[in-house]
């Protein structure tokens, strides 16, 4: 069952154009790979999925991103209410530096003033493989742990809020292989009950975690097929130059 | 594989192990070459030199398996790359086994030699050149990325298959007629049956080159597309 469905979606930061006519599913409890060079127009095109892409200077877009069958550009729609459904999760581990690793997952609840819930940030620290690694100093900085778990973190605190999608822009690209291994390995775990979407420069990494690839190229969806087929026998010879490395 | 790899030293990898698998395979041809004429002439120096050249060919292998396995690892070859590269894997055992049989045939020729001198069947110069054939142009496939010429090799081996089937029954006729060929015969049956394994091993070196070319596997399918 397709949880997005992205209909000619076209974006600009400016005068420039990065998205051109954009035209695919979000498959539900599925995860999506958005693959290809920088500049292609990745991490615009999952910030238009809820809504971060307006929020720069001199963005706009064309076309439809429904969710659920809902067009989320549509006036009635509250884009704060549509983030607590499509939360995103950036390259670098972001925790706020002021705030402990309890508030940190909090943060999000904290914001539309609901009283500090324990059973929901345990809830989310499980969910983020984090809880048995940090249960015992939870009043302490965010910033005190490690890259790896600064990025779980952030994972926990966009599950806190208890979303339907999880954008993840790179969310790997900080991290050492161990951290990255643990992070896919929660990947893994939480396709079965969210749908994701990650944006990922590491091919390898596409080919490990997703179940579908969309190979993206200036601002074109060049293909867009299961993960398997895309690495091992992709359709368009753009994308076959891509993955080989005869790129550019 | 026109356009080059941005980096040049996959590059290199790639083409040394295609350049590497072409000698190989031209060596396997050659030892079949001259297995068969040191049967066909009774050459049983020609014979010892076919045996020697297996270890060259066993080296080729271990070689060719050592540097698949670090391209994998190193390189994390995607799409057309993973594909030559997990063929090459798989050729190679292919080969190394053609040169086997090479050598089983050339072991004939030296038992042959103390036996009662019988007449060699055409037949097995006719699958000699058969399955040369075959292993020319599934190389020559293989290197030019020919799903198309890979193919024909298919149609080649059931040509094979009937020229052993007819000298089977004509070897057993033989046999019944004269009890004191039945030994020597016998070994020329072994001749042909292996000549006739060559010739399935060529169709998989086919089949192969048809999955690196179009990502299909064709294998035990009843009929090519």
């Amino acid at each position: 069952m397709n949880k997005f469905e992205v209909k000619q979606l076209s974006a600009w930061y400016r005068d420039i154009q990065v998205l051109q006519s954009i035209s695919m599913p979000i498959l539900e409890q599925q995860v999506t790979a958005i693959i290809g060079p920088s500049g292609c127009g990745k991490s615009t095109f999952i910030r238009c999925l809820n809504r971060m892409h307006e929020l720069s200077e001199g963005a706009r877009l064309e076309g439809h991103v429904y969710l659920e069958n809902q067009n989320i550009y549509a006036p009635k729609v509250d884009p704060v209410l549509l983030r607590r459904r499509v939360g995103m999760v950036f390259q670098k581990p972001n925790p706020f530096p002021h705030l402990s690793i309890l508030d940190n997952v909090l943060s999000g609840l904290r914001l539309t003033q609901r009283p500090r819930n324990l059973e929901i940030a345990e809830s989310a620290l499980r969910k983020a493989a984090l809880w048995e690694e940090v249960k015992d100093r939870l009043e302490k900085p965010g910033i005190s742990l490690s890259g790896g778990q600064q990025q779980r973190l952030c994972i926990a605190r966009t599950l806190a809020v208890d979303p339907e999608v999880i954008l993840m822009d790179e969310p790997c690209s900080a991290l050492d292989p161990i951290a990255t291994a643990r992070v896919e390995d929660l990947i893994h775990e939480l396709r079965k009950n969210y749908t994701i979407v990650i944006v990922t420069h590491s091919m390898q990494q596409a080919a490990r975690v997703s179940n579908k690839t969309a190979f993206f190229l200036s601002g074109i969806l060049v293909e867009f097929s299961d993960t398997s087929q895309l690495f091992t026998s992709p359709t368009h010879p753009r994308t076959e130059d891509y993955i080989t490395g005869k790129f550019g | 594989m026109n356009k080059l790899h941005t980096d040049r030293e996959y590059e290199n990898e790639l083409r040394d192990l295609r350049s590497r698998l072409a000698v190989m395979a031209y060596e396997v041809e050659q030892m079949i070459k001259k297995a068969v004429a040191s049967l066909q002439n009774s050459d049983a120096k020609a014979a010892e030199e076919v045996i020697l050249k297996d270890h060259e060919v066993n080296r080729h292998e271990v070689e060719m398996d050592a540097l698949c396995l670090v391209i994998l690892a190193r390189r994390q070859p995607l799409g057309a790359d993973l594909r030559f590269v997990t063929i090459a894997l798989k050729m190679v055992t292919d080969l190394e086994r053609i040169g086997d049989l090479a050598v089983s045939i050339a072991n004939r020729t030296l038992k042959l030699k103390n036996m009662p001198l019988i007449q060699i069947p055409p037949s097995i110069g006719l699958m000699t050149k058969g399955v040369e054939q075959m292993l020319q142009l599934s190389i020559e496939a293989f290197l030019d990325a020919d799903a198309v010429k890979a193919e024909s090799v298919l149609e080649k081996d059931d040509q094979i298959d009937e020229l052993y089937h007819q000298l089977f029954r004509a070897l057993l006729k033989e046999m019944a007629q004269n009890e004191n060929l039945i030994e020597p015969l016998v070994h020329i049956q072994s001749v042909a049956k292996w000549l006739e394994r060559i010739g399935d091993h060529c169709t998989n070196l086919a089949e192969l080159v048809v999955f690196m070319v179009r990502g299909e596997n064709i294998r035990h399918m009843s009929k090519i597309k």
